[in-house]
């Protein structure tokens, strides 16, 4: 079986800046040696908290930032190597959703504009009228009437940009979707909805999807299977129930702890 | 559009801008009297209904030069400005999507060394090797507003650079050439033409005073700077004819700094989108 | 100790804060639960008396008896942090970068007259001991910058406590936090409650947070309050349906056993509520006479803003 992604000992080290005119310059690991595999339809979460290399590790599992050691393969393909042109039929089968909402989309650009871009690159020969139809369709499944697609992102709220981002980054039907932190800058109630649209929307495209956050309360709501991110890192992973049901290393048990609040509330 | 009618910097110089605009395009077509007749006769008159702001020295309508004195002060701020814009965009572009490389230090350094100059100076050091004319002293003003721009547009793009946006554009298949087009030009645009607004207004200012050091615009092209220079040695018996030139000098590059301050606040809050 | 009594907050024509009672004693725990949009923040700020000043406020804000809306500038300045102290969310931005830590903690005492500037930076490496910093006395001579954002926001708590106020206002503290750090800094937060026997204002989006620090919680949205009560009562039976939806609305355990239900639509622009209940638009039990009426309060004790109280959600 072919799996949506996957990756072995990928390292990533920045240069920080040099200290001095002629001093040495450090290098930090952000990512020091991660390896995972992603199965076809399934959830995988990963958590972990500030400075754990989670978002350099999501830039590279799609192809943004390529890593110092190791290899990514998407749907088979090793993509390390890989020229920018020779990347870009690969592009529509892999996106990736953002945590900052009012950062995800151009200002400049009209909602119908952002989220036509991945589809006028990988369908550009799509007539007009098909094209604004697919628009329209995906702007409706995640909860929006056309007539949005002419208006500005600042006209919304930070939910409803998250909703336009997803419905960006489903617009070409990819088979893999990395969401980091996507509900993170969100409140409460509206997180909610998200994680429950991206559900849907995972059932009804057939989705593989990796989730990282460094909320264990959304991580186990979504996820299939969790790995846990330390220092660059991955320090534990196992199927959900089972990493909270019985954790193997301190630090997973620390975390599971400090996110217990929640867990603490009964049913209501 | 509401905002802009309501903003006083921006609507003053909205209005002056566009006077001086009117006068220089008019000065194409009609100029009350032909600004390179000399009569000798009608030497240092005053205001009159035959010569409207007097004349000068050789007896030359004074208005009639300020209009072309308007069109080539407006044609030299064009031309230098938009080089400095052009040249200072690509390179502070460049040098963004190149930062922290030894190529973006090396054309920051070499930007700062340009930048350090005083600007008439480096004008005139430019001039020294290229010698007088209003070419070279439009070719000399382009250069040193390089690096303002460069600087400006190195700035905002690596702003924009950060934002997830860019990312999402990457991860649609966007070559580096489409997300500079699409998503980072029309971005920085507005800071960009805030400042050249800004530029305008200190080439005005440089062309006049090279014109008057003698190495800018040379006669018989009437320029204003030039007229400032000829009128000192009147300046007793005819005060007017050095005045004239200079509230035209100070006007224009009023009218040019109001309009750029005016766009930058009416620009700005909007940028922010929170 | 604090009394807020009937609280408006305009701006231009838009109400931000629509008449907000409560009261804090000391030695209490009362936490200010909502989102974006439900004033929380600038309640806080109100009671600081830092609102922006293109803003018009109204009631009363009593601490131990004096209105301090009557108050003018100097006169609150003496109050802001020797009797009301605030931590605000962003430790990176609330210390100045150019002065080390202890010098920062020891400006409040000088500037209070409470002690000299020798005496001040002794209490402030106590303080900081007190907030759990290691290395007390080296630590003194650190800039926030060679901090963590732990160390930052332990900092700021022994600013805020270095005078003994009697109300410490802590607005959303732990939320730019990793998890494991949020823990530590909340039982510190408790511990120095309890101990100090000051009341805390504690105001948060984390029904989480709540459960574990608080005594009382009030809950707000939309600038009006909703629920109020003993904050384990109000979590374990909430009466309000906003509570409800926001307690259902947080994932415990996996999508597939126990899937979210949550609260549909989103918090109205501001100026855009109706003149009765703020949460009508999104409420399931929402009528007309929700629209147009203020909710009346239920009962003291565990009170509940709602023309529909009752135990039962559909």
């Amino acid at each position: 079986m072919i799996h949506p992604l996957a990756a072995s000992g990928l390292v990533r080290r920045y240069s920080l800046p040099r200290q001095g005119l002629l001093g040495r310059r450090d290098v930090l690991s952000a990512v020091r040696g991660v390896s995972l595999l992603l199965e076809e339809d399934k959830v995988l979460g990963i958590v972990g908290e500030s400075g754990s290399g989670k978002s350099t590790l999501a830039r590279m599992l799609v192809g943004l930032e390529k890593p110092d050691e190791g290899e990514v393969a998407l749907f088979g393909t090793p993509i390390s190597g890989l020229s920018e042109a020779d990347m870009r039929p690969l592009r529509r089968h892999v996106q990736m959703i953002f945590q900052d909402p009012f950062s995800s989309l151009d200002p400049r650009m009209r909602i119908g504009e952002s989220v036509a871009e991945p589809l006028d690159i990988a369908e550009p020969r799509l007539s007009a009228a098909a094209r604004h139809a697919r628009i329209a369709a995906m702007l409706g499944r995640v909860g929006f009437d056309e007539s949005v697609m002419t208006r500005f992102p600042h006209q919304f709220s930070g939910g409803q940009r998250q909703r336009i981002a997803i419905a960006r980054a489903l617009i070409t039907h990819p088979k893999l979707i990395v969401a980091d932190e996507p509900v993170s800058a969100l409140d409460v109630s509206i997180q909610a909805q998200i994680l429950n649209l991206l559900l849907d929307l995972k059932a009804e495209f057939g989705l593989s999807m990796v989730l990282i956050s460094h909320d264990l309360a959304v991580i186990r709501y979504m996820s299939d299977r969790v790995a846990v991110m330390r220092e660059g890192v991955l320090v534990e992973e196992n199927e959900t129930e089972a990493l909270f049901a019985a954790p193997r290393e301190d630090y997973t048990r620390r975390l599971i702890a400090a996110s217990a609040f929640s867990n603490e509330i009964g049913a209501v | 559009m509401r905002r802009a009618l309501s903003h006083p910097s921006f609507m003053i110089g909205l209005v002056l801008t566009g006077f001086i605009v009117t006068i220089a395009l008019l000065s194409l077509f009609w100029t009350p009297h032909d600004p390179g007749k000399m009569q000798i006769l009608q030497r240092l008159r005053p205001p009159s209904v035959q010569f409207w702001l007097g004349t000068d020295q050789f007896g030359r309508d004074i208005a009639s030069m300020l209009m072309v004195g308007a069109r080539n002060a407006l044609l030299v701020g064009i031309v230098a400005v938009g080089i400095g814009f052009v040249v200072g965009m690509m390179l502070g572009v460049f040098a963004a999507q190149h930062e922290g490389s030894l190529l973006d230090e090396i054309l920051m350094r070499l930007l700062d060394f340009t930048f350090a100059f005083p600007a008439v100076l480096s004008a005139i050091l430019i001039l020294t090797f290229l010698g007088p004319g209003v070419v070279n002293a439009v070719i000399a003003i382009g250069i040193y507003s390089v690096p303002i721009f460069a600087r400006l547009a190195r700035g905002a793009a690596l702003q924009v650079f950060s934002r997830d946006f860019i990312r999402a554009a990457r991860l649609a298949g966007c070559s580096r050439l489409s997300i500079l087009r699409r998503h980072v030009l029309p971005n920085i645009a507005g800071l960009m033409i805030v400042q050249a607004s800004l530029q305008f207004s200190l080439a005005i200012l440089a062309e006049a005073g090279l014109s008057y050091l003698g190495i800018g615009t040379q006669p018989p092209n009437p320029s204003w700077g030039r007229m400032l220079f000829d009128a000192q040695t009147y300046m007793a018996r005819a005060p007017l004819v050095a005045v004239f030139p200079g509230v035209a000098i100070a006007m224009a590059a009023l009218a040019f700094n109001l309009l750029g301050d005016g766009l930058r606040d009416l620009l700005d809050p909007r940028l922010k989108e929170r | 100790m604090l009394a807020v009594e009937d609280l408006k907050i305009r701006i231009g024509n838009i109400d931000l804060l629509r008449g907000l009672s409560f009261t804090l004693g000391r030695g209490e725990t009362l936490a200010l639960v909502g989102e974006s949009g439900s004033g929380k923040s600038l309640t806080a700020l109100a009671i600081m008396g830092l609102l922006p000043p293109a803003m018009q406020v109204h009631g009363a804000i009593r601490l131990d008896g004096r209105d301090l809306l009557a108050l003018d500038e100097p006169a609150y300045c003496a109050l802001r942090g020797r009797k009301i102290a605030m931590v605000f969310q962003e430790p990176m931005t609330a210390l100045n970068p150019v002065m080390n830590v202890g010098a920062q903690i020891a400006e409040v005492l000088i500037q209070h007259g409470l002690l000299d500037r020798q005496a001040a930076l002794a209490e402030a490496a106590r303080l900081l001991d007190r907030v759990g910093i290691a290395d007390a006395a080296t630590r003194l001579g650190s800039f926030p910058h060679e901090l963590s954002g732990g160390q930052r926001q332990r900092v700021i708590i022994a600013m805020a406590i270095a005078c003994q106020p009697t109300l410490l206002i802590a607005d959303e503290p732990t939320s730019a936090l990793d998890a494991t750090v949020q823990v530590e800094i909340i039982e510190l937060l408790a511990q120095i409650r309890a101990e100090s026997g000051m009341g805390m204002l504690f105001i948060t989006h984390d029904l989480g947070v709540v459960n574990r620090i608080a005594d009382r919680v009030l809950v707000l949205y939309g600038g009006m309050a909703m629920e109020e009560g003993d904050a384990q009562d109000v979590i374990a039976a909430p009466r309000h349906p906003y509570t409800h939806g926001l307690i259902a609305a947080i994932p415990r355990g996996n999508a597939r056993t126990r899937p979210l239900n949550p609260i549909p639509g989103q918090v109205p622009g501001a100026g855009r509520f109706p003149p009765g209940c703020a949460f009508f638009s999104r409420c399931p039990r929402a009528t007309d006479l929700c629209r147009n009426v203020l909710p009346p309060l239920s009962e003291d004790g565990h009170r509940a803003w709602c023309h529909h109280v009752g135990r039962k959600w559909a």
